[in-house]
């Protein structure tokens, strides 16, 4: 395999990332909340945003907003933004300016992560108190088989068994089960028993306690506590013109949260910090990587959900070129984010994805790495400081050549 | 009842341990200690068995001087031997690739091994430091889907600790031992799960057998003894055995007991053997038939509820090799019920465990004489004295 390795990354993280905090992402990840269920995650975000936000609200459907207010927002009001903003933006969220004053609404940038992750549901108990369990997003039965589960509020323990090997035969060991072959095992052998313990409807997920393995880190629900991490982390910071961060609901179901946020702040603009898989591991077939965990934060060009806006695209790699912080392109494969929704909001919004790379996704343990969080929390950072809303302005199509237009480089 | 099951030694303070196959070292410490204060001297073999040794007592006295008490053949006082294995289900680095990624073997057969109980489980690689990582593969998100459904071959598999290649490689040498990083927990309904959690809760049986047999006076021998390199063909066992068995007369005067591990009925194991119903008592070829039964009237006398558990083959345990130790020595088999063996989700049930050292203690406890001189070599009459006997039914072993 060629490319970079996890750690073979300078011992001190770069772009100040030695006071990232740690300890809040292990915790994000070991917070049970699969689509639906995200309560515990987002009060874990609430209190780590709180003292650093100007404010901060849910919505009807549990998405959590944390506004920063820009500290050149005046100067950014009297930017020519009708082409872009909406009079009617955002007019009607309770922590809005437009709420509060006469300031006129201006557009804000969204950066939005979301707070659930993929699991499993329990559906219905059988005679012998074994639960029947079903996926929350794509999780396949090679991922619970022989896992340990943690359900509910009370994070009840059970287990997905699978026979001794002895007790099998090569045909039953060769294929892998699907989630409906599987049962959850509480420890109890009545169905009024395991009834006590726990409901259809309960979350189950992975009991998996984030391990820090140095350069890297290994937890159940790096997609997307990572990027809520992330974003939390940014939020520590101020920026030119108003930040709106989301912490949305539900994108492992069918990215439901998304959308209602998007339409909601009817922003300029929209960055999604997601928690992408990789396939650098080893393998027979000459597939792409994707990406690769330690190559850095990865800018997506096109996924299966969205082509990301180009000047949004442009504005990264430029910042990270500027910046000098390792990058990649994460190379256009399937999958999809939040992004989807996002940029078919109202009119519209031009969104850009940046992604963490991330091993085992949608498994008990996926791995990331250190210095692809710090870069892009630095990347991210430094792409909202140096944010100008001329990057998306209206593309005037009565000026060809205009510094606007998409072909500028070719244009005379 | 205790959390622990009636036991003075909790069974996680096992089961959290790690005793890859052949490195059973910190558990075998971890034995020798909570034996130690229940017998007359504990120490280590070469192949790594804890064994340890508590002389028969009777009233006050040691057991000097009472071997004549047991007829002519037996010259010692009877000998019981239990053995509970060491180690759990681990794999050894077979390689180290490129990108640090370390491919392994199954530490035992590579034949009948399920790769499904592997995959994305944590582990612990024994290297110049232990390291935290976890069994990957391929990610199905990527797969074709005509073969996200087929389990992957072993080769297929690896274990990412997350450090760079050259980190790796100054951390982790060929040989290296791997086991499951999943500590014990416990769950409703009195069970304990975890990936030893039937062999540390035999260990913790072992400890309470110890702790039962040191507070009366008792007629024989004991040997208490945690076997290494049980995944690896009984080689603790075995050579255990031999050294007991060595000598005719010294096997003659000694039994053991194995505990072992039972497979409960569960999802795809058809079988009425039960978590919670007690612990199984094992007939078969690998088990002497008075022992069998004589396990059965202690149960009965105690009132201690067991299960049967047929064993037309050889027992997956140490009785297999210990059966045939050096002179031979007659086994019996007590297990305890378990769910998901050897796999990362492990379960039985804590009261069965309490009752399995309930089991064998009284039956250690009540063992005298009597019950050893019928299992020595007899001389069988031979002429029409011996066939008339044998018609009237008189010749029983």
């Amino acid at each position: 395999m060629s490319g970079r390795n996890v750690g073979d990354v300078e011992p001190a993280l770069p772009y100040g990332g030695d006071g990232l905090d740690w300890a809040l992402l292990a915790a994000l990840s070991d917070a049970r909340g699969v689509s639906g269920d995200e309560g515990r995650v987002r009060d874990i975000v609430a209190a780590a945003v709180a003292p650093h936000v100007d404010e901060l609200w849910t919505d009807a459907i549990g998405n959590l907003y944390a506004r920063k207010r820009g500290d050149r927002v005046a100067a950014v009001a009297t930017t020519d933004l009708r082409g872009v903003g909406r009079p009617d933006a955002g007019a009607n969220e309770p922590g809005s300016p437009a709420a509060r004053s006469s300031e006129p609404a201006v557009p804000p940038l969204m950066v939005c992560a979301h707070l659930d992750e993929v699991g499993l549901m329990v559906v219905d108990i059988d005679g012998d108190g074994m639960a029947r369990l079903a996926a929350v997003g794509g999780v396949l039965g090679a991922a619970v088989v022989g896992q340990r589960v943690r359900i509910g509020a009370d994070g009840v323990v059970g287990v997905v068994g699978l026979p001794p090997a002895h007790a099998t035969t090569d045909a039953v060991r060769a294929r892998l089960p699907a989630l409906e072959e599987l049962r959850i095992d509480l420890g109890v052998t009545t169905r009024d028993a395991a009834l006590a313990l726990v409901q259809p409807g309960d979350g189950a997920i992975w009991d998996t306690a984030t391990v820090d393995l140095g350069p890297t880190l290994l937890g159940k629900a790096m997609d997307d506590r990572a990027g809520c991490w992330a974003l939390a982390m940014l939020l520590r910071s101020r920026y030119p013109m108003d930040i709106v961060g989301v912490f949305s609901v539900q994108e492992e179901a069918g990215t439901r949260g998304a959308g209602p946020a998007a339409h909601r702040l009817a922003p300029s603009a929209a960055f999604v910090l997601e928690c992408g898989t990789t396939d650098d591991t080893p393998k027979d077939r000459d597939d792409t990587p994707v990406m690769r965990v330690g190559d850095g934060p990865a800018i997506t060009v096109m996924d299966s959900s969205m082509v990301a806006d180009v000047r949004l695209v442009r504005h990264l790699v430029a910042t990270a070129e500027r910046e000098a912080i390792r990058h990649q392109i994460r190379a256009p494969k399937g999958g999809g984010t939040d992004g989807g929704k996002i940029h078919l909001a109202r009119r519209g919004v031009p969104t850009a994805v940046v992604s963490a790379p991330c091993r085992y996704l949608h498994g008990p343990q996926a791995l990331v790495s250190k210095h692809d969080l710090a870069g892009m929390v630095a990347l991210v950072r430094a792409a909202l400081e140096s944010w100008s809303p001329d990057i998306v302005a209206p593309i005037p199509f009565d000026r060809p050549g205009s510094p606007h237009s998409l072909n500028r480089e070719v244009a005379p | 009842m205790t959390a622990a099951g009636d036991l003075s030694v909790d069974s996680i303070r096992f089961a959290a341990l790690d005793g890859p196959t052949g490195a059973e070292g910190v558990v075998a410490d971890a034995l020798s200690a909570a034996l130690a204060p229940f017998v007359d001297r504990v120490g280590r073999d070469a192949l790594g068995n804890v064994i340890a040794y508590r002389r028969a007592r009777i009233g006050n006295a040691t057991g000097a001087g009472l071997s004549t008490a047991f007829g002519p053949d037996v010259v010692a006082a009877p000998r019981l031997l239990i053995v509970a294995p060491l180690d759990e289900p681990s794999m050894i680095v077979a390689r180290i690739d490129p990108g640090g990624f370390l491919r392994f073997r199954p530490i035992g057969p590579a034949a009948g091994i399920d790769v499904r109980a592997w995959l994305g489980q944590p582990v612990t690689v024994h290297g110049r430091r232990p390291l935290a990582g976890a069994i990957g593969t391929r990610p199905p998100h990527v797969l074709e889907l005509a073969v996200r459904d087929v389990t992957p071959e072993i080769d297929a598999l690896f274990v990412d600790v997350g450090l760079g290649e050259a980190d790796v490689r100054a951390a982790v040498a060929i040989g290296d031992t791997v086991t499951l990083r999943r500590p014990p927990e416990r769950m409703a309904g009195g069970r304990l799960t975890g990936k030893a959690a039937a062999g540390g809760s035999l260990l913790a049986a072992l400890v309470e057998i110890a702790r039962r047999l040191a507070g009366a006076p008792h007629p024989c021998d004991f040997v208490l003894a945690g076997t290494a390199q049980g995944a690896f063909g009984h080689r603790g066992a075995a050579a255990l055995g031999g050294a007991l068995a060595a000598d005719a007369s010294d096997a003659a005067r000694t039994l053991a007991v194995v505990l072992g591990m039972a497979s409960a009925g569960q999802r795809g194991v058809d079988s009425t053997i039960a978590l919670g119903a007690g612990p199984t008592i094992v007939r078969g070829p690998n088990v002497h038939p008075r022992l069998h039964g004589a396990l059965i009237a202690t149960a009965k006398r105690h009132e201690i509820p067991y299960q049967l558990e047929a064993a037309p083959g050889m027992t997956r345990t140490s009785a297999s090799v210990l059966q045939v130790a050096g002179a031979g020595l007659a086994c019996a088999v007590v297990q305890v019920p378990a769910r998901y063996g050897g796999t990362a989700v492990e379960t039985v049930a804590e009261v069965d465990v309490a009752r399995l050292a309930r089991l064998v203690a009284a039956f250690a406890a009540g063992l005298d004489g009597e019950i050893v001189a019928a299992l020595q070599p007899a001389l069988i009459a031979v002429g029409s004295t011996a066939a008339d006997d044998r018609a009237a039914g008189k010749v029983t072993s």
